[in-house]
C-alpha cells in the first residue's frame, strides 16, 4: 500500500498556509522599510553593530548641544568687543586731548569734561549686559563690575579716593586750596598712595564687583576655554587710575605745574592702557576664532555622523521597491497555487 | 460442495471489505488531524476458505517521529528565549526612538553642555534635572521589565511543569491500554495515535527521548537521561518564586526528585520550553539586570562629589544621583544588585520636589556644605558643569561578570550594553529561525510518511466498492445457479 511518493493531505494544506504566511511577514517587513527608508528592525539587522548607531547618535546629541552653546558664547564675545571697541575709541579720544594739552594752559576744563566722559563710558562699557548676564563680571555674572564714580552717595571707590587724598594733603579734592599743592608731592601721591588704591586687593575691595574668574565654556567635545574678560584685568585698572586722576582730584583747582604732572602720569597711563586693550580684544579675537572654527568643525562631523547612521540604518529604497514587487508575485502564486490545489479533489472525478 | 464454498469465500469477501471500508472512511474522518497515522487493513487468506482480517496496522515511523520529538523541543527552547528578548528589547526600543539608557545619557549630557553655557539660568538647570530623570526613569523601568520577563518566566516553568504532570498523567491510561490491548489483540491504533499525541505535547515543554518494550509499553526519559514515566509517571515538581530577588537565581525542577532544571548542571535539561525559560530567568535576564544595575552605579559614580575642603577629610558621597542606601556611594569593585531599581534623583536637586536645580552648578547636593564647589555661589561658575560633562565620559571599572568591556565610560557601558543585548537576539532570533524551520520539516517529513491522503483513500474506496459489487455477484450467480439446480428437479 505505501507508495514510493506519497504526500498527506494535511501536509499539503499547511504547506501551502505556511507558506503564505511567511511570504506575508516579509512583506509586512519591506513595507515598514520602504515607508521608514530604515530596517523594519533595526536591533535584529544591526546585532552587536546597533551599540555603533547609538554611539553615533550619542555623538551628535552632544556636538550639537555644544554648537548650541557655542552660539551663545559667541554672541557674548562680540558682545564683548564691541565694548572693548568703544572703550578703545574714547581711551584714544582722551590721549588725543591730553596730548596737546600739556602745553597749552588754556584747555584744562575741557580735559576734566573729556576725563568725566570716559569714565562714565568705562562704566556704561564694563557693565554692559547680555540676556541678564554682565559681560565683564567673570563668573559673578549677576553682580554689576562697577558703581558709579560719580554716583550719590558716593560709592566706595569715590570714598576710598577722597579718603586718600584727605590724608595725605589734609583736604579734600573739592577745596578751592588745592592749588597748594606742590608738583612733586602731586608726583608723589600719584606714585604711591593713589596708585595702592588700584592694587589687586583694593581694586577688588573698593571698585570691582567682579570676579578674577573668567568664564570658561566647553567649545569643542576635547576643548575648554576662558570666553570672557573680566574687569579685574589689568588693563581696566590703568585706564579707571588715569580717568579717575584727572576727574576725581580736584583738577580744575590745581595750579599748573601740577596740573601738568597729573596729565604726564595719565597720559603715560592710558597709552599703557590702550596697548593692554588691544591685547585683551586679540585674546577674545582668537577664542571668537576658535569657537567659530569649532562651529564648522561640528557641523562637518555632524553631516559625518548622520551619513554613518544612515549607512548602518538605511535600506536601498531601490532594492526595497523589486523586493515588495518579488514578494507580491510570490504571494499570488501561492494564493493561485491554493486555489488550485482546494479545486483539485478527487471528488470531482468521481460521479 | 464447492458453490457453498464459494458463497463463504464470497461472504468473508464481504465482510472484509466492509471492515476495510470502515478503515477507509476512518481515515477520511481525520484527514485534517495533524496526529493522525494512516490506518490499513491487510487481507490474510484463511487456511479453509475465504479471507479475513487479522488486525489493523498503524503506518508508523519510529525515526521520524522521534526526529519530530527533538526538533520541536529544541524549537520550543529557543522560541522562548527569542520572546523574553524581545520584550527586553522594549527597554532598548529603535535606535531612532533615543529612549534607551544609553541615548538618554547623551541628553543628559547635551542638558549640561546647554547649562555650561547658561550657567545663571534656574531654568535650564531645571532642564538638566528632567533630563537626569528621564534617565533614572528609564533604568527603573528597564529594572521593572526585566524583573517582569523573569517573574513571567518563573510562572511560564510553574504552568510548564503543571501541564507535564497533567500529560504524564494521561500517558498513564494511554500507556495501559496499550499494554492491555497488545496482549488481548485488539485495536489499538486509535490509542498509539493518542500516545504519540501526548508525547509531542510533552516534547514541547520538555526535551524527552522514549524507549518502548515488548509488550507495548513505553518509558520516558528526560533529553538528560532522568526518568519520568517508567510504568508510573514520575513526579515533576516546582516550587514558583513569587518574588525572585535581583541578580539571584529562581527555583529548579526537579523531576523523580532530580533536579532537571535550574541549579543543577548535571543532568540539566537541553531543551524544551523549560530549558528556554530556564535560560532566560536566570542567565539572560539576570545578566541584562546587572549591566543596568552596573549602569546605576556608573551614573552615581559619575555624578558623585568629593570633599572640597582645603584638606579633604571626607569620603565621595552621591550627588544628582542616589539611591535608597545615599549619600554613602554604592560599594565599589562589583554589581549592587537592585540599584538600577532604585536609583532617583536627589530631592534637593529637584524642584519639583522643593530642591534647588543650581545646586548641580554649586555642589553640595546631599546637603553637606563641605561638598560644595561654587563656594564664591558665582552664577556664571562652570567647572563643576564641565566637570560632570568629563566624568560622564570618563573611565570607571565595571564588573567583568556582566559580559561587557570591564573598563569604559558609564556611557559607552550603555551603548555596549545595546550592542550586547540586540547581538544576542539577533543570534537567538536566527537560531529561533533556523530550529522553526527544522520543526516545520520535521513536522512534514511525519505528516507525509504517516498520514493519510485523501484520494489515495478515495482510490482505494472504488477498489473496495468493486471488490464487493463483485463477490455480490459471486453470491448472486451461485444463488441462480442453486436455483436452476433445484428448478431442474421440480
Amino acid at each position: 500500500m505505501l507508495t514510493s511518493t506519497y504526500i498527506s493531505t494535511a501536509s499539503l494544506s499547511s504547506e501551502t498556509k505556511a507558506s503564505i504566511a511567511r511570504i506575508q511577514q516579509r512583506l509586512v517587513d519591506a513595507q515598514t522599510e520602504l515607508a521608514t527608508g530604515r530596517h523594519a528592525d533595526v536591533g535584529l539587522t544591526l546585532g552587536a553593530q546597533t551599540g555603533v548607531a547609538v554611539s553615533l547618535r550619542q555623538d551628535i546629541a552632544q556636538i550639537q548641544s555644544i554648537k548650541d552653546t557655542n552660539s551663545i558664547v559667541l554672541t557674548r564675545m562680540q558682545g564683548s568687543q564691541a565694548a572693548l571697541n568703544t572703550l578703545a575709541t574714547t581711551s584714544q579720544t582722551f590721549l588725543n586731548a591730553l596730548t596737546p594739552a600739556q602745553s597749552d594752559n588754556t584747555i584744562s576744563g575741557t580735559i576734566l569734561q573729556q576725563a568725566q566722559a570716559a569714565m562714565q563710558s568705562l562704566q556704561d562699557q564694563l557693565n554692559s549686559s547680555l540676556d541678564g548676564q554682565y559681560l565683564f563680571a567673570g563668573i559673578n555674572s549677576d553682580v554689576k563690575p562697577l558703581d558709579d564714580f560719580f554716583g550719590n552717595p558716593p560709592p566706595a571707590s569715590a570714598q576710598a579716593v577722597q579718603a586718600a587724598f584727605t590724608a595725605k594733603f589734609g583736604m579734600s579734592p573739592d577745596d578751592p586750596n588745592v592749588s597748594s599743592i606742590s608738583a612733586s608731592d602731586m608726583q608723589d601721591f600719584l606714585n604711591n598712595e593713589f596708585a595702592d588704591l588700584f592694587s589687586d586687593a583694593n581694586w577688588s575691595a573698593n571698585w570691582s564687583g567682579a570676579s578674577d574668574k573668567p568664564v570658561n565654556s566647553r567649545i569643542s567635545r576635547t576643548e575648554t576655554a576662558n570666553t570672557s574678560v573680566t574687569a579685574n584685568d589689568n588693563t581696566f585698572r590703568q585706564l579707571t587710575e588715569a580717568f579717575t586722576m584727572v576727574a576725581g582730584l580736584g583738577f580744575q583747582n590745581l595750579n599748573n605745574a601740577t596740573q601738568k604732572v597729573v596729565m604726564q602720569q595719565a597720559t603715560q597711563i592710558v597709552s599703557n592702557g590702550i596697548g593692554g586693550l588691544t591685547k585683551v580684544q586679540s585674546f577674545l579675537g582668537v577664542t571668537q576664532q576658535r569657537v567659530s572654527d569649532a562651529n564648522d568643525q561640528i557641523d562637518t562631523q555632524v553631516d559625518f555622523l548622520n551619513k554613518s547612521i544612515d549607512g548602518l540604518e538605511s535600506v536601498d529604497s531601490a532594492e526595497v521597491t523589486t523586493q515588495i514587487s518579488d514578494l507580491s508575485t510570490a504571494l499570488e502564486a501561492a494564493y493561485a497555487v491554493t486555489n488550485r490545489l482546494s479545486n483539485l479533489s478527487i471528488m470531482d472525478f468521481l460521479k | 460442495m464447492s458453490l457453498t464454498l464459494s458463497v463463504d469465500t464470497a461472504r468473508s469477501s464481504l465482510q472484509a471489505t466492509s471492515d476495510q471500508i470502515s478503515v477507509v472512511s476512518r481515515n477520511i474522518a481525520r484527514v485534517h488531524d495533524p496526529d493522525a497515522t494512516r490506518k490499513t487493513a491487510t487481507i490474510v487468506s484463511g487456511p479453509g476458505a475465504g479471507v479475513s482480517i487479522p488486525q489493523i496496522d498503524r503506518t508508523s515511523n519510529d525515526l521520524l517521529f522521534n526526529a519530530y520529538l527533538t526538533a520541536n523541543s529544541g524549537n520550543q527552547a529557543q522560541t522562548s528565549i527569542a520572546s523574553a528578548l524581545d520584550q527586553l528589547q522594549s527597554t532598548v526600543d529603535d535606535t531612532d526612538q533615543e529612549r534607551s539608557p544609553a541615548a538618554l545619557m547623551a541628553k543628559l549630557s547635551a542638558a549640561l553642555q546647554t547649562y555650561s553655557g547658561n550657567p545663571q539660568n534656574p531654568a535650564v538647570a531645571a532642564s538638566v534635572v528632567s533630563a537626569a530623570k528621564d534617565v533614572s526613569n528609564a533604568l527603573n523601568s528597564a529594572s521593572a521589565t526585566v524583573t517582569q520577563v523573569r517573574q513571567q518566566a518563573d510562572s511560564d516553568i510553574a504552568s510548564s511543569v503543571s501541564n507535564i504532570n497533567s500529560l504524564l498523567s494521561q500517558f498513564q491510561d494511554l500507556n495501559n491500554q496499550v499494554i492491555r490491548g497488545t496482549s488481548n489483540g485488539s485495536d489499538i491504533t486509535d490509542v498509539l495515535d493518542a500516545r504519540d499525541a501526548v508525547l509531542k505535547q510533552l516534547s514541547t515543554e520538555v526535551g524527552i527521548r522514549t524507549v518502548s518494550r515488548n509488550n507495548g509499553d513505553m518509558a520516558i526519559y528526560t533529553d538528560s537521561g532522568v526518568t519520568l514515566f517508567d510504568k508510573v509517571p514520575r513526579s515533576v515538581t516546582f516550587q514558583q518564586t513569587p518574588n525572585l530577588a535581583g541578580g539571584a537565581p529562581g527555583a529548579a525542577v526537579y523531576a523523580d526528585g532530580v533536579p532537571i532544571a535550574g541549579t543543577s548542571h548535571i543532568m540539566e535539561i537541553q531543551s524544551g520550553k523549560i530549558a528556554g525559560l530556564i535560560s532566560v530567568r536566570d542567565d539572560v535576564a539576570v545578566t541584562y539586570q546587572s549591566q543596568l544595575d552596573e549602569m546605576a552605579r556608573g551614573l552615581i559614580n559619575a555624578f558623585s562629589e568629593t570633599d572640597q575642603s582645603a584638606t579633604p577629610t571626607l569620603p565621595p558621597v552621591a550627588g544628582l544621583f542616589t539611591y535608597s542606601g545615599g549619600p554613602a556611594l554604592p560599594p565599589s569593585g562589583g554589581v549592587v544588585a537592585g540599584l538600577a531599581s532604585s536609583i532617583k534623583i536627589n530631592p534637593n536637586a529637584d524642584p519639583s520636589q522643593g530642591g534647588n536645580a543650581e545646586l548641580i552648578r554649586d555642589g553640595g547636593i546631599s546637603g553637606n556644605a563641605a561638598y560644595k564647589y561654587n563656594t564664591s555661589n558665582a552664577p556664571s561658575f562652570t567647572d563643576r558643569i564641565q566637570g560632570l560633562i568629563s566624568s560622564l565620559g570618563s573611565g570607571q571599572t565595571f564588573d567583568a561578570s556582566t559580559q561587557l568591556p570591564s573598563s569604559s565610560s558609564v556611557a559607552d557601558y550603555a551603548k555596549n550594553s545595546v550592542s550586547w543585548l540586540e547581538a544576542l537576539r539577533q543570534s537567538v532570533t536566527s537560531e529561533a529561525d533556523y530550529r522553526s524551520t527544522v520543526a516545520q520539516r520535521a513536522t512534514a517529513s511525519l505528516s507525509q510518511g504517516t498520514g493519510v491522503n485523501l484520494d489515495e483513500e478515495m482510490t482505494n474506496l472504488l477498489d473496495l466498492e468493486r471488490t464487493y459489487q463483485a463477490s455480490s455477484r459471486l453470491i448472486s450467480t451461485v444463488n441462480d445457479m442453486l436455483s436452476t439446480l433445484l428448478q431442474s428437479f421440480s
